[in-house]
């Protein structure tokens, strides 16, 4: 059953994904993009990760790609996209380079072993529930990493202002 | 009765409970607003008018269903179920009563205690949003876009005030789970106030009722809507009871945000001072429990109303000022306080 | 594992971390000032941006140099460690940083742009480049790898009426999130087989016998590929001449030297202790398992011999018939990334400490060249052709001799810094029996010298076709040109203490634990 309903979840999030990047109407990618986040969250689910299922939702479904659309409503594409690829020549050359990675991924994959366990281990983190478990490792063990990845952010939103506010000419 | 039997009932019965609370709330609001403008109100249908909603259910639902010509057709009939279902799921973790005891069997008011409660209320309302912006986006009109553009920028400014208020709960009562949650505020507090999350928490009550109402889209921030300037926004093309639903859908999420706001902040189902479960029968306490429950949130629920009834709208750059400028300082020198206060008496 | 100490302490934190803190915390009170002094003429606050920034690197460089050089506390919580490989490539990032920041108050008033956010910007990129050097914890490699990145995103895109500087910034983005996303995979793969992302107790699980196993090279291989997006490796190159050609002038020479620096200080780091039996030499018992991992030479030996050649090659090649400089040097990075590859393949003491000494006389000639070039800009894109430099020796002859200086030392002629540097890392190939690659190297630096030595030619022996009109020369940049130069002919004179420091700069590697 856990493993039908990891299938399910994981073939759509496959299948949704090449359609995201296929699509041609951008409203269209994000509605879908939508849909591929809710199965992401199921994945969490069946890893007991609700919280993470949660967040992922509220996160990425609530606040990015609502911002998306924003961004999407302002350009106002009416029509659809008709622009020709990125790269034109060499889309073999490009084609068989992804199928070399895949089947480098596939076999790295495949040939997977697990290796030795932390100290959260699934009873232990189904008994002090996934939320506290995450909490714990992530304001302890992972502190630093934590703090500066609230480094990026800022330098993101230092960025994102340094590129998109008026240049105030003059003094 | 087996548990899945159980689960069902109160599945049906809250459906139905959110459902009667919607069409209810569409009476009471015109009522009460004809109230208040020293007006009458629908009282023709019925006792009081109170069989109105119920004509106007019928008059949406033989209305002509038609679907503008450039619209995205999929998307077109996919906007209203997609703004009402989420509103209706989230009162699945709402804990509507304390708890009943029926053939020795203890039944939980509360269709499922999930550990991560109100993460899910949080997430539901995120989602409920799309329904909005992509009936806006379908109906392929100016004024459609415009409300949907709105309501994207307001739902992600008010979100983060509201999560910056609801983290304090979360670190008053160590929980996600709202049943819990409401558990802990029963007893006194300092003596001789109830236990509730308001009293301890009252700036971070402002913060999230405003939130609420902006998340609620009502009156004074239903920008999106904007009768007078969008003619009523993202729903402009919608008639019949796709029009419906997107109203009907409104009024539930105000349930929701209103049972939310009973549990978390003003005690549950708890009478205050009162322990109802020792004077009263296994059965009888339950049944006692839901309607302080209900009495607590149809309080919330008249004071949307009554609040859309006496306040003017918000122009488009207070909203935005209101809620990055004020609410989000606020909401951070709350949590601020809040975890060294907690940090210091635990 | 020998002490890792997993509580967190401030004084702790401070003594490794101490540059890293300095240049975080400096960066926020940048914003404050900036804020503070919004109102102020734009002149003056760009004066008092940019001085503070200079006099911040200033700090970092000192604080590295005097307080964390002589550190043996190496780790802190398990993911930085502050030893003297690292606090080297810091040392050389940080000039970078100080020598762009110097140069940039010149830059940013002759093209109008004189904005708070870019020294905020670079203060943080070197934060993170910085960060990332120093950790030791894959994760945490990644998320300053990326604080480091995304800063210089932005900074690339500065110029925002170029839509050279957008392409530019926006191909350097996406190509740059895909090499971060096949790190990621491999990162991902190494933490479910090793159960740790810390590379000294990845070395030790994998030396206990997983060192062959496919999911391992995967992982191996994708971790070298995302480093090699960063370094501008051959098949991974192809985002460098847009990116250089379009970014500022002064940021593309710190692209190039700075970013260049931190990917091949990590990848060196990740290389030699995660992946090679260099920890064995510690004489550390829990590390003795570790000499296995020479099994992991054939594989990655190869490959790095190819990259190393193919990136010689096409980089000087292509470089060849390029029209404007700043493309030019662009390639000729993607030379130099080659001849730093054959240190790196070379996988002993000397290769190492000639990567260093070479990363160092790198910064310095490339931050030179592009500093000239800016000058002689006077605003961006208005002389960047080739045919613009006819003639020009005898219009401005300092400046002109400052950039064929730094040009031949690109080149790698003697008596400069260059010649030194390759001099190093080709004679540790031969060391270990790489003779074609280092005849291949030496071949492709003569083709190197063609067009480096092209642009000499036409600014001293051609007429003037262009009035060209150079910008005002502002103090700082005048000053960390000659610290460049002067720095380029001391090391290419006497090379013996630089050399020495970085040797035992490379010697730390094996201490890291």
């Amino acid at each position: 059953m856990v493993q039908l309903l990891f299938f399910y979840f994981a073939l759509v999030v496959i299948g949704l994904g090449l359609r995201i990047v296929t699509c041609k109407n951008p409203v269209h990618s994000v509605l879908l993009m939508l849909l591929l986040f809710f199965h992401m969250a199921g994945l969490y689910l069946l890893l007991n990760a609700e919280f993470l299922a949660a967040v992922q939702v509220i996160v990425y479904a609530g606040a990015i790609l609502v911002l998306y659309l924003f961004v999407l409503f302002l350009v106002n594409l009416r029509e659809e996209i008709k622009m020709s690829p990125f790269v034109q020549k060499g889309k073999w050359a490009g084609l068989v380079a992804a199928l070399a990675l895949l089947i480098t991924f596939l076999r790295g994959v495949f040939n997977f072993t697990l290796g030795p366990h932390g100290q959260y281990t699934i009873e232990k983190v189904q008994q002090i529930t996934h939320t506290k478990a995450m909490g714990e490792a992530i304001y302890t063990t992972y502190i630093l990493p934590f703090e500066i990845a609230g480094l990026i952010l800022l330098v993101a939103v230092i960025g994102g202002l340094a590129l998109a506010k008026k240049e105030d000419k003059g003094a | 009765m087996a548990d899945w039997q159980i689960d069902l009932i109160k599945v049906v019965f809250i459906w139905v409970w959110a459902l009667l609370i919607a069409v209810v709330m569409t009476w009471v609001e015109r009522r009460a607003s004809a109230m208040m403008q020293d007006r009458l109100g629908p009282n023709r249908a019925g006792p009081f008018g109170l069989l109105q909603p119920l004509a106007d259910g019928i008059k949406l639902f033989t209305k002509e269903d038609i679907i503008p010509e450039r619209a995205r057709k999929i998307l077109f009939i996919l906007g209203p179920p997609l703004f009402a279902l989420p509103a209706f799921s989230a009162y699945a973790v709402v804990p509507f009563g304390d708890k009943i005891v029926l053939g020795g069997k203890e039944i939980i008011l509360q269709v499922s205690d999930v550990n991560i409660g109100f993460l899910y209320v949080l997430a539901l309302g995120a989602i409920g949003v799309y329904g909005m912006v992509i009936g806006g986006w379908a109906s392929n009109s100016k004024y459609s876009i415009l409300g949907g553009l709105r309501a994207t920028a307001q739902l992600i400014s008010y979100e983060v005030p509201m999560g910056l208020a609801l983290l304090t709960i979360v670190l008053l009562y160590g929980t996600f789970s709202l049943r819990e949650i409401v558990l802990q505020q029963q007893g006194t507090f300092l003596g001789f106030l109830p236990n509730w999350g308001f009293f301890k928490q009252p700036l971070g009550f402002i913060i999230f009722m405003v939130a609420a109402y902006a998340e609620a889209n009502r009156v004074p921030f239903d920008l999106p809507e904007c009768e007078s300037e969008l003619v009523t926004g993202y729903h402009t093309e919608y008639g019949s009871m796709r029009l419906g639903l997107y109203l009907f859908g409104e009024y539930v999420n105000m349930g929701t945000l209103a049972a939310i706001t009973v549990s978390l902040f003003f005690g549950g189902w708890g009478l205050p001072y009162v322990d109802m479960s020792r004077f009263l029968g296994p059965v009888s306490y339950g049944i006692a429990s839901f309607f302080v429950f209900f009495l607590k949130q149809a309080f919330f629920l008249f004071l949307f109303v009554w609040v859309r009834w006496t306040v003017p709208r918000f122009r488009y750059d207070q909203l935005m000022g209101l809620g990055w400028k004020a609410l989000i300082p606020l909401g951070l020198i709350n949590l601020f306080i809040t975890a060294l206060l907690v940090q210091l008496t635990t | 594992m020998n002490n890792i100490n997993m509580s967190f302490d401030l004084y702790h934190l401070w003594q490794v971390c101490g540059g890293q803190l300095i240049l975080i915390v400096a960066g926020l009170l940048l914003i404050l000032v900036d804020i503070i002094l919004m109102e102020k003429d734009q002149e003056i606050r760009g004066r008092w941006m940019g001085w503070l920034t200079v006099f911040i690197f200033a700090a970092t460089i000192g604080h590295l140099a005097c307080r964390e050089w002589d550190l043996h506390d190496t780790i802190f919580m398990n993911v930085f460690s502050a030893d003297k490989y690292s606090i080297f490539i810091s040392i050389v990032m940080t000039c970078a940083g100080l020598l762009a920041a110097m140069m940039s108050i010149g830059y940013l008033r002759n093209n109008g742009l004189v904005r708070g956010e870019y020294y905020i910007l670079l203060v943080f990129a070197v934060a993170g480049a910085i960060g990332l050097i120093q950790s030791v914890d894959l994760l945490m490699m990644f998320i300053t790898l990326e604080v480091m990145s995304l800063a210089i995103y932005a900074l690339a895109a500065f110029l925002k009426d170029s839509s050279y500087s957008q392409e530019g910034a926006f191909k350097y983005f996406l190509l740059g999130s895909f090499g971060s996303a096949l790190f990621l995979f491999g990162v991902a793969i190494i933490y479910g087989t090793t159960g740790t992302l810390n590379i000294t107790q990845m070395a030790q699980y994998i030396s206990g016998g997983s060192y062959s196993t496919l999911p391992i090279l995967v992982a191996f291989a994708m971790i070298m590929a995302g480093f090699f997006f960063k370094m501008a490796m051959v098949p991974f190159h192809m985002w460098t001449p847009d990116v250089y050609e379009g970014a500022p002038s002064v940021i593309t020479g710190f692209m190039a030297t700075a970013v260049k620096a931190a990917a091949f200080g990590v990848f060196m780091k990740v290389l030699f202790v995660g992946f090679t039996p260099i920890l064995a030499s510690s004489g550390q018992p829990d590390f003795a398992a570790t000499v296995n991992l020479s099994a992991l030479g054939p594989y990655w030996k190869p490959v790095i011999w190819w990259l190393a050649l193919l990136s010689m090659f096409i980089g000087n090649l292509i470089a060849v018939s390029q029209s404007n400089i700043k493309r030019m040097l662009a390639y000729s990075s993607i030379a130099h990334a080659g001849y730093m590859a054959v240190g790196i393949i070379a996988a002993n003491g000397e290769g190492r400490m000639g990567v260093l000494f070479y990363l160092f006389a790198y910064t310095l000639m490339n931050i030179g060249a592009f500093g000239v070039v800016y000058l002689i800009d006077g605003m961006e894109r208005k002389a960047q052709d080739l045919e613009d430099y006819r003639g020009l020796g005898y219009i401005y002859p300092s400046l002109s001799f400052l950039l064929s200086l730094f040009l031949v030392a690109m080149a790698g002629l003697p008596p400069t810094a260059g010649f030194i540097a390759k001099f190093y890392v080709f004679a540790a190939a031969i060391k270990e029996g790489y003779f074609l690659l280092a005849a291949l190297g030496v071949l492709t630096s003569v083709i190197g010298a063609y067009y480096y030595l092209r642009v000499i030619y036409l600014m001293y022996m051609k007429e003037k076709v262009k009035d060209v009109e150079r910008g005002p020369i502002a103090a700082p940049t005048v000053v960390a040109l000659v610290i460049a130069a002067l720095g380029v002919v001391y090391l290419g004179l006497l090379p013996e203490n630089l050399a020495s420091v970085a040797n035992l700069a490379q010697q730390s590697l094996a201490m890291i634990f």
